[in-house]
């Protein structure tokens, strides 16, 4: 198509070379594509058919009503063969859906897949993580527990506070007419006909672009013979993601076994009041972001939704933002980093949601943390980036294959444990530090000061010491920092 | 002429015979207890890697690649994990 055609003919072009409207289906698989790494969606996709599986069987004995969910749940437990088994399966492969698509969308990001021509792909991709996480929304408040019900609850009050035309909308959706027995429905209903048929037509359309545009080579680029090196769907591409699919679901199972589930107590309003509503754990981090003394009140929990907001849509329309060329991290500092931080915040503020259930955040606390967090990982993206790719000249250069050498991999996940260490143990330290000014000295708050305090320590020792064993090799501290030549040895 | 059988043949017939073991073992199975769910959960696990594994002996002898014996070693290996807690939990 030339930029000469008409409009018509420019955005037909443009649609058939992003959608691929007119590219064969079921191509041969490039051999370097055969690593588990490429197949992390592929294995959301095979989590979701378990859940399919077993959420019909379940679904022939629960009844959607508040009076009759428990029980019939309950049931499911202690009188279906398998039925506590089959609950445990449901909930842990729901959990594995979660983790795998955040896996999928961040490896996506760090090796940039989103470029030219897989931007609608990664589009329709975050949309199926969203319906994904719809479902864990949906599903939680199924068995009517007094822990399920409140934390939906909290989560239904957050969509008052959208703006109007979308409140009501999602108000409607959800709860309908209002009531216990309309919430209950719906969620149902969303949960067991909606939100899969929407997944399926997703997953469609992803599959179909995905066969158009074939899999992205590797950020370093790949050779025509590396290209040219393909196996067959069938038998051998089909054998290869059976085994995945296998592993991961007599891992399910095994895990099932060993951690099998037990049903919180029924929902009453009574119960309710003695429990914290505290969300599940995909959705802590946000939950501790609305916490923050800031976003206190309706004003508050619609600016904190608006920032919710805007972290998401800029991950939905990350490929008209990132318009670099380069898919290379090396090419990318700065989205590097900036994934590195997002990982990093989300850990910390589920975790930190995980140990302060209900309380208020004060606002110069969430900043420290948060601001810490992110300070502490830039900092530690910028050394590694720098020590990573910079040769004596500062040129920054890749590796010659195009991929890191196994070392400086091994250098870069211990530089990586270190800095989610360090953010912890901040995060640890300074709650213990508020703890102790507020409710004054106690052998809990001291123990946790002193702990993370020598955590922090032992860490920061950690990674001046990786820090000088890398630079025995490249010099670039040295030569950078005159001053520090002294003591040196290399 | 060669005399006796190889070790692939070996592997294919024990994981074969594993298989059909533990499918015996899951049809007698009444799960309503957490103890036969346990048992349920470990068999059905063993015919699912003993199933990985044989299509992995097959894949690599199709990609004209010996089958790396690390892999074989650790699914032997888990097999056997998994049948001996199998037995501690009974």
């Amino acid at each position: 198509m030339t930029k000469s055609g008409s409009l018509a003919q420019r955005l037909a072009g443009w649609f058939d070379s992003r959608l691929g409207l007119s590219f064969p289906l079921l191509r041969p698989v490039p051999q370097f594509a055969l690593n588990p790494f490429y197949w992390l969606g592929a294995l959301a996709v095979v989590a979701f058919v378990i859940q399919g599986v077993t959420g019909v069987i379940m679904m022939l004995y629960y009844i959607p009503s508040p009076s009759e969910a428990y029980s019939s749940t309950q049931y499911i437990f202690q009188s279906v063969y398998n039925g506590r088994f089959l609950e445990t399966v449901h909930l842990y492969t729901a959990y594995a859906m979660i983790m795998l698509a955040f896996m999928h969308m961040m490896r996506g990001y760090f090796v940039s897949v989103q470029k030219k021509p897989r931007e609608v792909m990664w589009v329709v991709g975050m949309l199926m993580g969203f319906v994904t996480l719809g479902f864990g929304f949906t599903g939680y408040l199924l068995p009517w527990t007094v822990v399920s019900k409140s934390a939906t609850d909290v989560g239904i009050g957050m969509v008052s506070a959208l703006p109007p035309p979308l409140s009501s909308l999602l108000t409607f959706l959800i709860v309908g007419g209002g009531g216990d027995a309309a919430e209950l429905l719906r969620f149902f209903d969303l949960h067991v006909v909606l939100l899969p048929a929407a997944l399926l037509v997703l997953l469609a359309v992803k599959m179909y672009m995905l066969e158009s545009h074939g899999v992205a080579d590797p950020t370093g680029g790949a050779s025509d013979e590396s290209k040219a090196r393909t196996r067959p769907i069938f038998p051998d591409v089909t054998m290869y993601l059976l085994e995945l699919s296998l592993l991961f679901g007599a891992g399910m199972l095994l895990i099932s076994a060993v951690f099998p589930l037990s049903l919180p107590p029924e929902y009453s309003t009574a119960a309710a009041q003695q429990y914290v509503p505290q969300p599940d754990w995909y959705f802590l981090w946000i939950y501790q972001v609305l916490k923050v003394s800031i976003f206190e009140g309706t004003t508050g929990l619609a600016a904190a939704l608006s920032v919710i907001t805007v972290v998401f849509l800029a991950l939905i329309f990350l490929p008209f933002i990132d318009r670099g060329r380069s898919r290379e991290l090396s090419r990318r500092p700065v989205y590097g980093a900036l994934g590195l931080i997002f990982i990093g915040e989300v850990l910390t503020l589920s975790y930190w949601g995980y140990i302060t259930p209900g309380e208020t955040i004060p606002l110069e606390q969430a900043a420290l943390v948060m601001g810490g967090t992110a300070l502490l990982i830039a900092v530690g993206s910028f050394v590694l980036y720098r020590l990573l790719y910079s040769k004596a000249k500062g040129q920054l250069t890749t590796a010659p294959s195009g991929r890191l050498a196994s070392t400086e991999l091994r250098s870069g996940l211990a530089f990586a444990i270190l800095v989610a260490v360090g953010a912890l143990s901040i995060g640890s330290l300074l709650n213990g530090v508020v703890a102790l000014y507020l409710g004054g000295i106690s052998p809990a708050s001291a123990v946790s000061v002193l702990g993370s305090g020598t955590v922090l320590a032992l860490d920061i020792l950690g990674s001046v010491y990786l820090i000088y064993r890398l630079d025995l090799r490249t010099g670039t501290i040295r030569r950078r920092v005159r001053s520090l030549e002294v003591g040196w040895h290399s | 002429m060669r005399v006796g059988i190889s070790l692939l043949t070996v592997q294919v017939i024990f994981l074969v015979a594993l298989q059909v073991v533990s499918l015996v073992v899951l049809w007698t199975i009444n799960p309503l207890s957490q103890a036969a769910t346990d048992t349920f959960a470990l068999y059905l696990s063993v015919d699912l890697l003993a199933f990985v594994m044989l299509s992995y002996l097959y894949r690599s002898r199709r990609w004209g690649r010996t089958s790396a014996q690390i892999w074989i070693a650790l699914g032997l290996l888990s097999l056997v994990v998994l049948l001996v807690s199998n037995m501690l939990l009974a």
